[in-house]
């Protein structure tokens, strides 16, 4: 099967505290990964790691190694730049930028220093089209991003993250800040996405994680508790602990 | 429901009391600076507006006070402002640029951040005497335009990294985290958003510190401003241009405060009513860059939401 992202024994620290421990795992592509457990158990800090968010916490450092494609992508001569255009990220609040639609999505693509015209217009297009959102949007290209509802921002981040064509592309709960009926878009629109591109999401949402995901991760207190097929971690688990998690018996 | 109790109703009695006690002091005291505001407003238009017409906007000053103007004055003023603006914008913004989004948080970052607080409530007096040793004597600049400016532009640093830092640190994380996401460079996220989502809050803190400046009287005694100049300084720029065509930053000057007080601390009362006349005119001026301050902040803000 093929792995673009291998994750071997990796630690997590924030200054002295650790909230990641040993954590190995190999992520399918064209698959949807689900990473699930409860508050404060090292997930989001996970994802963060896989495009070196954290670089931007000063006190945080990792021990282990993730390969993307083979490359250490925290070894020393690694351009954090290159990565993040092959990992792209979708966050937990819709964050657009204080601009236009047209603009968000074409960002990307500006600060790779792209100006050719009719190359931006057809990837934005292409990119909002990917992301479900071109019949709502496209007569108002140039309008504000931030008229748009939650769930179309939110929509609007995917596109703005898969216009600069990445690999993986990460999702940090990215439906709890959202309604149930906008959900369910991106939901449908994550199992479309796979189909181009391997993606990773965090979701606090045990139901989501079995709606969408391919297979399922399940982590506590900074573990990676069990990884397995998504229908298998539902039905048999091999973990007790996983099992009191999934039938609500905590978390 | 059982009705309330006697030490209830009481209690509700006097929190009520209090409540409308508050709403009437605070009335009173937002009255009493209003009154303050427009009776100095009053008494200075009805001292000097009909004083105020072109002859007196395009005269020298003079000994007979029906015949002096503000020319020198105004385009004094004017001139400050630009050149003030032109040291002090790209200083202090390029200074609050790197205090809030480069340096780590250290002693030495610590120290700097107290200083520049500290510094943006240094009298403004000692601000000129500095401006009188480091510009006009060390620096040989003379007592002119140009040491006129840097003082001013001095004075106004610490306040405009204080506004712009404020602005920075109110532009959400998120909005950087989504630049970094896409590949951006530290320098690109602060360039192409950070900054420009800031914008209308470091134009507003900019112009106010601007505004506050423009009406400073003790830095340009201390520099050495005059009260008396028969020529606009500038005036020389395109007879010498263009190898001396900045000499007339070394220019004497004048500036609205300073005739303002120049004219108040003379005995004849014509000049008292010239000072009204040139008190309504850095008045305006002011008001105008307020103006524009809240005009950019509108279309900016416009400009955001759609």
């Amino acid at each position: 099967m093929d792995t673009p992202l291998q994750i071997e024994s990796l630690d997590a620290f924030y200054g002295a505290k650790q909230s990641l421990k040993g954590v190995s795992m190999a992520i399918s592509a064209h698959a949807v990964t689900a990473v699930i457990g409860p508050s404060g158990c090292g997930k989001s800090t996970f994802i963060r790691c896989l495009n070196r968010m954290n670089d931007l916490v000063p006190t945080f450092r990792i021990a282990g190694k993730i390969l993307y494609r083979g490359q250490d992508i925290y070894a020393a001569g690694v351009d954090v730049i290159d990565i993040r255009r092959q990992i792209g990220m979708v966050f937990q609040k819709p964050n657009p930028f204080p601009k236009s639609i047209y603009e968000n999505v074409a960002y990307g693509l500006r600060i790779q220093g792209i100006r050719d015209r009719g190359q931006i217009d057809a990837t934005v297009e292409e990119s909002l089209k990917q992301a479900a959102l071109w019949t709502e949007v496209a007569d108002r290209l140039h309008q504000s991003a931030l008229a748009l509802s939650g769930g179309q921002q939110q929509r609007l981040c995917i596109a703005r993250a898969l216009a600069v064509a990445p690999e993986i592309l990460l999702l940090d709960e990215p439906t709890s800040a959202i309604d149930p009926i906008a959900t369910a878009r991106i939901e449908e629109l994550l199992r479309t996405l796979k189909q181009r591109y391997t993606i990773v999401i965090v979701t606090h949402n045990m139901q989501q994680a079995g709606r969408i995901s391919d297979r399922v991760g399940f982590f506590l207190s900074g573990e990676l508790v069990e990884f397995g097929p998504t229908t298998k971690m539902f039905t048999t688990p091999t973990d007790p602990r996983t099992e009191d998690y999934i039938t609500g018996r905590f978390g | 429901m059982t009705p309330p109790g006697q030490s209830a109703l009481r209690s509700r009695r006097i929190r009520f009391l209090s409540d409308q006690a508050f709403r009437v002091a605070g009335l009173a005291v937002v009255c009493v600076s209003l009154i303050v505001v427009f009776a100095m407003l009053g008494d200075i238009v009805a001292d000097g507006l009909h004083r105020l017409d072109w002859g007196f906007l395009t005269s020298y000053p003079s000994r007979k006070p029906e015949r002096a103007g503000i020319l020198a004055a105004w385009v004094g003023t004017l001139w400050l402002m630009t050149l003030t603006t032109l040291i002090a914008l790209p200083l202090g913004i390029a200074a609050a640029i790197y205090l809030e989004e480069y340096a780590r948080k250290n002693l030495l970052t610590a120290f700097v951040e107290i200083n520049i607080a500290n510094l943006a409530g240094v009298p403004s007096i000692i601000y000129g005497l500095l401006g009188l040793g480091l510009f006009v004597r060390w620096m040989a600049l003379g007592r002119g335009l140009l040491a006129g400016a840097m003082t001013l532009a001095l004075l106004v640093v610490p306040g405009i990294i204080l506004s712009t830092r404020e602005a920075l640190r109110a532009v959400p994380y998120t909005i950087r985290e989504a630049a970094y996401a896409l590949g951006a460079s530290r320098w690109q996220t602060i360039q192409h958003q950070v900054v420009p989502a800031a914008m209308p809050g470091i134009l507003t803190g900019v112009i106010l510190a601007l505004s506050r400046a423009a009406g400073e009287t003790a830095p340009l005694v201390a520099v050495g401003a005059v009260t008396f100049i028969t020529f606009l300084p500038g005036s020389g720029f395109f007879d010498m241009w263009p190898a001396m065509m900045f000499e007339f930053l070394r220019d004497p000057f004048s500036a609205l405060p300073i005739q303002i007080f120049n004219w108040v601390s003379r005995p004849q009362p014509a000049f008292s009513v010239n000072a009204a006349a040139a008190i309504i005119v850095l008045l305006l001026m002011t008001f105008a860059m307020n103006g524009v301050a809240v005009w950019l902040r509108y279309h900016y803000r416009k400009q955001g939401k759609g």
